[in-house]
């Protein structure tokens, strides 16, 4: 009776182990399939910051389009019928992307204030009002290079054009 | 006397213990097989989509379905985890049919107005028949508990005609089981989005795969790895690969990219492309920042300076741009949308 009563225990903890095994298993797949990112934490580092009010003022600008004045418009129309780079120097280059639809200028200086001064008078040059530079929109980035440049500097990188 | 009342306390101790072991066996036994049936539904959809002829024959499983319209473009929109093994016949060539693909398939058939269990669903029956079996032979009914339950359950497997396996081909598929045709398993054979970036696919994570550290989108029709082209000088390969990984066809373009992004992530196209991007790696998808100064000790890679899968198959910017865009939306889903990974983009 007591070996018959061991060989039942056996066979009942042999089944126990079976299913507990196969549920880890099942487990441990569904892990995998779920592909659960371990590390939520941001990996990068960026070399500068670009501020967030300015960055979300310029989402609002791209997703609402405020309407431009005729005469920006003229401007517009005229100056995207040309094409890239539409003004470049050693640093600065400004082009228009039509896909999104607005103006990209890369700077390649240090000197991020002189450049954009430098930029806006070109666009006042081609015929647009400061309000008009605002509402294109025209985005402003930094070189690569100047970016790490500019690593360690305690700065907020400002995308929109001055004034804006 | 005394004797007569020892044994009768030794069988009521012993029946005690039996009651109380057999009641530990089905409290444990029980919610384990309730979760694994419950897992059992949740992963068997996917596994009939591992089987799908897009993925796995090109169309050309002489047993399964139709295909699916996007596959003849080499752009799949399905999203079955296992479309990264797709690579086994881009030539349309009738696969291999591994023999466990029809065994499933027809046992499916077979019992599909019966049961609608898959041969793992029997196992568990099986089991169930087991314990109560066990618990028939511990309560005193041994003997009078007929087996055939368990023989009967155990035929379909055991008696199954090895004359009727199909015959097993020279050029395999991947292999059907979901667990190996994640994403993660199959880096190489992801379609990119790369090489066709105005028709990419949805952020579906499977359809992210990278390509690991090869760089070159892999597995894409027209797919060019990762080389030595500088673009005519448009790029300094100062990376720790020393190659172009991130645009190696040289047909990186602004206006390309934003299409891409707001195919795969419409909500957060100018996102992505005026405040990650820029703040990230300024266009550069060659970009990849000194390890020594990244969080990742892999460094930070491409466009969207993402890791070298530290975090995932999706964490991957070492990869063409196309691949890039498409990985990091990918990420972002998983996290929920919630841009925690870019810095850039963190309030």
């Amino acid at each position: 009776m007591q070996t018959k009563y061991k060989i039942l225990l056996g066979i009942l903890g042999f089944v126990l182990l079976f299913v507990i095994g196969l549920s880890f298993q099942k487990l441990i797949l569904e892990r995998g399939a779920n592909d659960t990112p371990i590390n939520i934490v941001p990996q990068d580092n960026p070399p500068v910051l670009y501020n967030t009010e300015k960055s979300e003022k310029l989402e609002y600008i791209f997703q609402t389009r405020p309407t431009l004045s005729a005469d920006d418009k003229f401007a517009k129309d005229k100056l995207i019928q040309k094409s890239n780079p539409l003004y470049e120097t050693e640093e600065f280059y400004i082009e228009y992307l039509s896909a999104p639809d607005e103006f990209m200028v890369e700077i390649k200086s240090k000197e991020i204030g002189k450049v954009k001064e430098e930029v806006e008078t070109w666009f006042v040059d081609q015929g647009f009002s400061n309000d008009g530079i605002c509402k294109l929109p025209v985005v402003f980035y930094l070189n690569y290079e100047v970016a790490e440049s500019l690593r360690g500097v305690d700065m907020e990188f400002d995308p929109l054009p001055l004034g804006c | 006397m005394r004797r007569k009342k020892r044994a009768v306390k030794k069988r009521s101790q012993s029946s005690k213990l039996k009651i109380i072991i057999i009641s530990i066996v089905l409290f444990l036994s029980l919610p384990l097989t309730l979760y694994l049936t419950q897992n059992e539904q949740r992963i068997a959809p996917r596994a009939q989509t591992a089987i799908s002829p897009t993925f796995f024959c090109a169309g050309n499983c002489p047993t399964l379905g139709a295909e699916p319209s996007g596959s003849g473009t080499g752009i799949s929109r399905s999203p079955s985890p296992s479309s990264g093994a797709g690579q086994g016949n881009v030539n349309g060539e009738p696969c291999a049919t591994d023999a466990s693909i029809e065994d499933n398939a027809s046992e499916n058939k077979k019992h599909a107005n019966k049961s609608g269990e898959n041969s793992e669903n029997g196992l568990i029956a099986k089991l169930l028949d087991l314990i109560k079996q066990l618990i028939a032979v511990i309560t005193g009914n041994e003997g009078n508990q007929p087996r055939s339950s368990i023989q009967k359950n155990d035929k379909p497997k055991s008696d199954k005609p090895k004359k009727d396996e199909p015959k097993k081909k020279n050029k395999p598929c991947p292999s059907p089981k979901p667990s190996k045709a994640q994403p993660s398993k199959s880096p190489s054979t992801a379609p990119s989005p790369s090489s066709a970036p105005s028709s990419a696919p949805s952020s579906s994570p499977s359809q992210a795969a990278p390509s690991g550290s090869a760089g070159g989108p892999s597995g894409a029709p027209g797919a060019v790895a990762a080389n030595d082209n500088t673009c005519s000088g448009k790029y300094k390969l100062t990376n720790p690969m020393g190659k172009n990984f991130g645009d190696p066809s040289c047909d990186f373009d602004k206006n390309k990219l934003f299409e891409q992004l707001k195919q795969i992530d419409a909500a957060n196209a100018s996102k992505w492309f005026n405040q990650v991007i820029p703040c990230e790696s300024s266009f550069n998808p060659n970009a990849v920042q000194n390890p020594a100064v990244a969080v990742d000790k892999a460094g930070a890679w491409g466009l969207f300076q993402m890791g070298r899968g530290k975090n995932g198959p999706l964490d991957h910017g070492d990869v063409a741009w196309g691949q890039q865009a498409a990985n990091a939306v990918g990420y972002n889903a998983k996290l929920g949308g919630s841009f925690k990974y870019w810095a850039c983009a963190r309030k």
